[in-house]
């Protein structure tokens, strides 16, 4: 009750810093507590909706708390908002889900071109759905997962939940009883050839294959600016956090840590169990 | 709003940790003290320089101190850690006026501690805390620890008498020009030859220059958990960052960023802020 109270009370305050002064934060805020108001709704009379339209913007996904928690992310924390040199900025999203990612860089840049993977055949019909019934142009997107070396690669899906967030290439992601599916996969080295301004990436562990295939491609010079989140974790089939990180030194850029996921002191020293951890990175070449 | 988010926070913290309902009442009712007095003595610029929380009698030179660092160590607990035995072995780099040595003799009274302070004026502080309360088994030094051994210039807030921004590094005083000393350097592997439970450093930059030392003298074997804050600078430069992460990868600690005060909105107009995050490692 008081954890859902300081959530409630931290939405707010940060509509306020990330939106405070520009005509958004109005807009951004009623939709928030109407939003909200659903979801409790729902929650008390234990339905699902399965779209919702707001800021002019129409979505249809599987689950309405899926929904909350990724517009939570994204519209009111503001994860992925940054400014662009020009009107049309140019981004790569990988990990797109159902495609909320796609609907706020429309939102921040109507004219911006945008490129999308997403592997989860799931997801992927949603974020097509969203992406059509919005009529948003120069959205390219692919129904791939990104590897270092492209073909066949096995994608475990969680068994309960559609279109999950954490459904992965790495079979530690979606829980003891994921389902395996076989997915088409490509390198992201092949897609970038011009300037982009932003990279985001999101792929559940996959962002070790995807970091070694744009270093050894040199594809990393033509990225302006970086928001990953990384995954690490030994026992996982997972890299080293610093590698990562030192592939980004490598390339020129200044990166800060700005996000730490769910990890807390409090749990690290209470559970001593392996787990994945995960961390949120801004990345800028300077 | 900010205040109150803050105060509904602390009480969930002290809400959500499982050691009993007297511990519980007991924290929240110092915390509320300590919130009222702290709120009366900005107000009316009362002088504050002693508190008694918990059992222990403390001196500090400023109320505002004292309070961020009630916050940060007792309600936050950020140094708390479960150990098998009663008598941890604990070093800790960084004690500023001791409220971290005060939080380890709350949680293990019979722990022995190393404690290292290279500011003058905050290690006076230390030792009046340690005498006062008549801990056992501490330890303080004031010195500075760094890669090497001998003098080493030392910056001091040019105001607040005690800061927790001085430091061996300059790069933290952001627009504040500070006051240059020089203190005494040490190596901190020449104090480490046997089992040590936990490693804490704080010491706003300076936590590179030990982390060079105690790799190159290979004394990582002797810590079982390391909690420290890392920094990085302002300016367009990475700090060696993966540097600390992969000692400790290559020490077999299992680690994990617990925290970190960067914001994404607050790198996008000042991508090249400085920052600071908490790691937290544990061998495995």
């Amino acid at each position: 009750m008081l954890g859902q109270l300081v959530n409630f009370l931290e939405d707010i305050r940060n509509i306020f810093l990330v939106w405070r002064g520009t005509e958004r934060c109005l807009p951004i805020l009623f939709t928030h507590l109407r939003i909200k108001c659903k979801q409790i709704l729902l929650r008390l009379v234990h339905a699902n909706a399965e779209s919702e339209k707001f800021l002019g913007i129409r979505v249809s996904f599987p689950n309405y708390n899926h929904f909350v928690g990724l517009w939570r992310e994204i519209f009111v924390a503001g994860n992925y908002y940054f400014r662009g040199d020009t009107e049309n900025p140019h981004i790569v999203d990988a990990g797109s889900n159902i495609g909320i990612s796609i609907c706020f860089f429309k939102y921040l840049y109507p004219n911006a071109t945008i490129i999308g993977f997403e592997p989860d055949p799931i997801s992927f019909r949603y974020l097509k759905t969203n992406i059509e019934a919005n009529n948003f142009k120069k959205v390219a997107i692919h129904n791939i997962a990104l590897s270092s070396k492209g073909g066949i690669v096995e994608f475990y899906q969680h068994r309960k939940g559609k279109a999950s967030p954490t459904n992965s290439v790495n079979p530690y992601f979606a829980g003891e009883s994921a389902l395996v599916v076989r997915v088409e996969s490509g390198k992201l080295s092949a897609f970038i050839d011009n300037n982009a301004d932003l990279l985001k990436i999101d792929v559940e562990g996959a962002e070790y294959d995807i970091f070694q295939d744009l270093q050894e491609n040199n594809k990393l010079r033509f990225v302006k600016r970086i928001f990953a989140e990384l995954h690490y974790g030994r026992n996982f089939m997972l890299g080293d956090a610093s590698f990562l990180l030192n592939v980004l030194e490598k390339a020129g850029f200044r990166y800060a840590i700005t996000n730490t996921s769910f990890a807390s002191h409090h749990l690290f020293v209470t559970d001593l169990r392996p787990r994945i951890y995960g961390l949120g990175l801004d990345a800028v070449r300077v | 709003m900010n205040h109150i988010l803050l105060l509904i926070k602390d009480i969930q913290l002290i809400f959500m940790r499982r050691r009993g309902v007297k511990n519980r009442v007991r924290l929240l009712i110092t915390h509320l003290r300590i919130k009222t007095k702290q709120i009366f003595s900005r107000l009316f610029s009362i002088k504050n320089h002693e508190e008694r929380i918990l059992g222990f009698r403390l001196v500090f030179p400023d109320y505002d101190g004292f309070a961020h660092l009630w916050r940060e160590i007792f309600i936050s607990e950020n140094y708390y850690f479960e150990s098998d035995i009663s008598n941890p072995h604990i070093v800790d780099v960084g004690s500023n006026i001791g409220m971290s040595v005060c939080f380890f003799k709350y949680l293990y009274p019979n722990s022995t501690i190393l404690a290292f302070e290279p500011d003058p004026v905050a290690f006076g502080w230390l030792k009046s805390n340690i005498e006062v309360n008549n801990f056992k088994n501490v330890a303080a030094y004031n010195v500075a620890l760094g890669a090497k051994d001998g003098i080493v210039e030392f910056y001091q807030h040019p105001s607040e008498a005690a800061s927790g921004l001085n430091s061996t590094k300059e790069s933290g005083f952001d627009g504040i020009k500070p006051v240059k000393i020089k203190v005494v350097e040490k190596k901190l592997s020449s104090f480490v030859d046997a089992g040590v439970d936990l490693l804490k450093i704080d010491v706003e930059g300076g936590e590179y220059d030990i982390f060079e030392d105690l790799d190159g003298q290979n004394k990582f074997k002797y810590f079982r958990r390391v909690f420290m804050e890392v920094h990085q600078g302002f300016g367009a430069e990475n700090d060696p960052i993966p540097f600390v992460l992969s000692a400790l990868e290559r020490n077999k600690f299992r680690y994990a960023v617990s925290q970190t005060l960067a914001k994404h909105r607050l790198f996008v107009d000042s991508p090249l802020g400085p920052y600071t995050f908490m790691l937290d490692a544990q061998k495995v």
